[in-house]
Formats: C-alpha cells, sequence, structure tokens
C-alpha cells in the first residue's frame, strides 16, 4: 500500500482533551447501537415499576415521591452519563497517560496506514468495518470493538476535508457521521 | 519498529477460529471483565429474592389478607429479583458470547491467518495487515488448554494459538518455552 500515493500523514501524541472526546464519541456511537438502547429502556422500566412501590393512590406525597424517583431515574440514564464518561475518562487518562505512544497516521489512496513503536498497520479500505466523525475526531474501526482515532486538531482542515472526501467516497455508507 | 535484528527462538503459523475466540472472551470476562463481578450480583440478587418470600410468607402466616392486592409490592420484589437473577445466571453469559461472535464477524482482519515469532524478550505478531509487538512484561497470563495457547497483555489485547495448527515438536516447544518466560502467569490446565 506504501506504493500508492500518499494524501496524508500526520503524528500525535494522544492529550487527556483527545482522551475525553474520543471517550464522548464512543459513547454517541454506543447511543447508535440498539443494545445500548434496549438497556436504556430496560433499566427505566425497572425504575418504573420500583416507584410503584412508593405509590399510594390519593397520596400527595407518595406521587411527588414516584415522580422523583422516575424523573431521577431518567436523568441518571440519559442525561448524567454524558458526565460520568468525560469523568471517568480523565481519570483513566491520568492513570494511563505514561503508557500512551504518539502515533502516525497515513492516508493513502487505497487505505490507511497506522504506526506506533509497538504496532503497525496497513489497512486497505475493504477491511475498514466502519469509519465515524464527529466535531472533534475521526474513529476508524476495524471492527465494533476495535478503534483507532485520528483528532481532528492533528491536521488542517485542507487535510480534513481529504480525509472526509476519501472515506467518504470509498466506504459509502460505512462512512458515518456522528 | 526494529523487530528482526536477532532470529526468533520459534516462529508459529496459525489461524483464528470462532469457537475458540468466543470461549477465551467468555474466560477473559471471568478473569477481569464484567462476570467477575456475576457472583456479587447473583448473591445479593438471592438475598433479596429470599427476604421478600421470607416477608411475603410472613405476612400471609399473619392475620394479614391473603390477596394479591395487598401483597403486591412483595410480588413485584419476588419478580423483580428472579428477573435480576435471570439476567446474571442466564442471560449475561449468552450475551458476552453473542459479543463475541459479533466481534469476529466484523473483524475481517482477525480471519487472516497470522504468524507469531517468539523472542527472548518479547513476540511479534504480523498478518498480511498488522504487525504487533509486545515483550513479556505486558502480559498479564498464559493458560494453556488441550486446544490452544491464550495470551492476554494488560492493553486487554489477546492472541490465541491453536494447537491443531501446529506440530508435535511445536506445542512441546511452545509450552516449554512459555513456561519459562511467563512462570507464574503461565496455567496449564484441559479446558478453559
Amino acid at each position: 500500500m506504501e506504493q500508492s500515493q500518499n494524501l496524508i500523514t500526520t503524528t500525535y501524541l494522544i492529550t487527556r482533551e483527545d482522551y475525553v472526546n474520543l471517550s464522548i464519541s464512543k459513547l454517541k456511537i454506543d447511543g447508535k447501537s440498539p443494545y445500548t438502547r434496549r438497556q436504556k429502556v430496560v433499566s427505566f422500566i425497572i425504575i418504573f415499576f420500583v416507584s410503584l412501590f412508593f405509590f399510594r393512590p390519593g397520596e400527595l406525597s407518595s406521587i411527588i415521591l414516584c415522580a422523583l424517583i422516575i424523573f431521577s431515574g431518567y436523568f441518571f440514564l440519559f442525561i448524567f452519563d454524558m458526565y460520568m464518561v468525560k469523568k471517568l475518562a480523565a481519570n483513566i487518562y491520568e492513570k494511563e497517560k505514561n503508557n500512551l505512544l504518539s502515533q502516525t497516521f497515513s492516508l493513502y489512496e487505497d487505505g490507511v496506514s497506522i504506526k506506533t513503536d509497538k504496532y503497525s498497520a496497513n489497512i486497505p479500505f475493504n477491511m475498514l468495518y466502519k469509519v465515524y466523525e464527529d466535531d472533534e475526531v475521526f474513529i476508524v474501526c476495524t471492527s465494533i470493538v476495535d478503534m483507532k482515532f485520528v483528532p481532528k486538531r492533528a491536521i488542517d482542515a485542507a487535510q480534513c476535508n481529504v480525509l472526509k472526501g476519501v472515506l467518504q467516497k470509498e466506504l459509502k455508507d460505512n462512512f458515518v457521521k456522528l | 519498529m526494529d523487530l528482526k535484528e536477532k532470529k526468533p527462538i520459534i516462529v508459529l503459523n496459525s489461524k483464528w477460529k470462532k469457537e475458540s475466540y468466543k470461549n477465551v472472551m467468555y474466560t477473559c470476562e471471568k478473569k477481569s471483565g464484567v462476570l467477575k463481578r456475576r457472583m456479587i450480583g447473583i448473591s445479593f440478587y438471592s438475598v433479596i429474592f429470599a427476604g421478600f418470600l421470607f416477608l411475603l410468607y410472613f405476612r400471609i402466616l399473619g392475620r394479614y389478607e391473603v390477596s394479591l392486592s395487598s401483597n403486591w409490592h412483595f410480588v413485584c420484589g419476588i419478580l423483580f429479583s428472579l428477573i435480576s437473577l435471570y439476567y446474571y445466571v442466564m442471560f449475561l453469559p449468552k450475551l458476552i458470547k453473542k459479543q463475541a461472535e459479533k466481534v469476529f464477524d466484523s473483524n475481517k482482519i482477525l480471519q487472516l491467518p497470522f504468524k507469531v515469532s517468539f523472542f527472548e524478550d518479547r513476540f511479534l505478531y504480523e498478518n498480511e495487515i498488522e504487525r504487533l509487538v509486545r515483550y513479556w512484561t505486558d502480559i498479564l497470563f498464559c493458560i494453556e488448554t488441550d486446544e490452544i495457547f491464550v495470551i492476554k497483555d494488560t492493553g486487554n489485547i489477546v492472541f490465541i494459538l491453536e494447537k491443531s495448527d501446529l506440530s508435535k515438536k511445536e506445542i512441546e516447544d511452545t509450552a516449554n518455552f512459555l513456561r519459562d518466560k511467563l512462570v507464574n502467569r503461565y496455567t496449564k490446565r484441559s479446558n478453559l
């Protein structure tokens, strides 16, 4: 692959912000999966039934308590998780930052290349599972769980457009904008 | 990445198999993932279940009404704990194996044949697309079973060597080499 024309090459080290952004993007990807949605909906139904334990017909205080439990469940399942993910990602980054290696990402006409001190891969487009793009990052997936990523801060606007254009053209439906 | 400055001690060729991958992922989850906490969940909901059953029994034994409408809290509690127990005992293991199957099917690179070269201080995994080096100090554990060798590293990456792809001598050499390198991180058992 490296004999084909190199379109972009960039080297970057993952920062705390990158790590947090990646975790948010992963959350968005998970949010698109029916499994996560189903899990959240089932949890919410359980919370709803648990709240019925406190329900006494005609008693205002019990109705308020039930509403409070249901609202809290909704808040923690569907709103608060974003905050938790950010906090957790920052904590993991602090623990792992000494093990993170700088990465070199290259885009070729027929695929992408990713290199670190311990890993190197020249992946043709047809071997990629999906590529996701959001405001901060491109996520290159080789399976539903294996992800490599390129922060947009590591490339300029023109390179970003080239990367997006090539990936869109080559991957078609497997290029997903989050 | 200068990986070929020395001659490897052992070179093996193998291929990932879906069944082994599923079983290995399940074992890894049992050792350090979500299934590790399964027993806590099972114990917790068993206690909740027993508690609600106990309360319902004494309510019925006492002079309270023996109708469902007056005891529905307890019935709901029993149902909830039963559903949770079903989740931990039956659903979660199946879910993990199903997820592993999905990962395997979605990863085309994993389905390529690969070569593993063992060096004194590290090993090199390579296929048509990827090259990956891991030092022996990066390895969390290695399990040898009747069918496979499993090597798991600290970064959650798992390597599986199918014994059916290796000769008798290769199996023996690999077992001795890994035992020598990993010492107490190496385990031999008949199955996962």
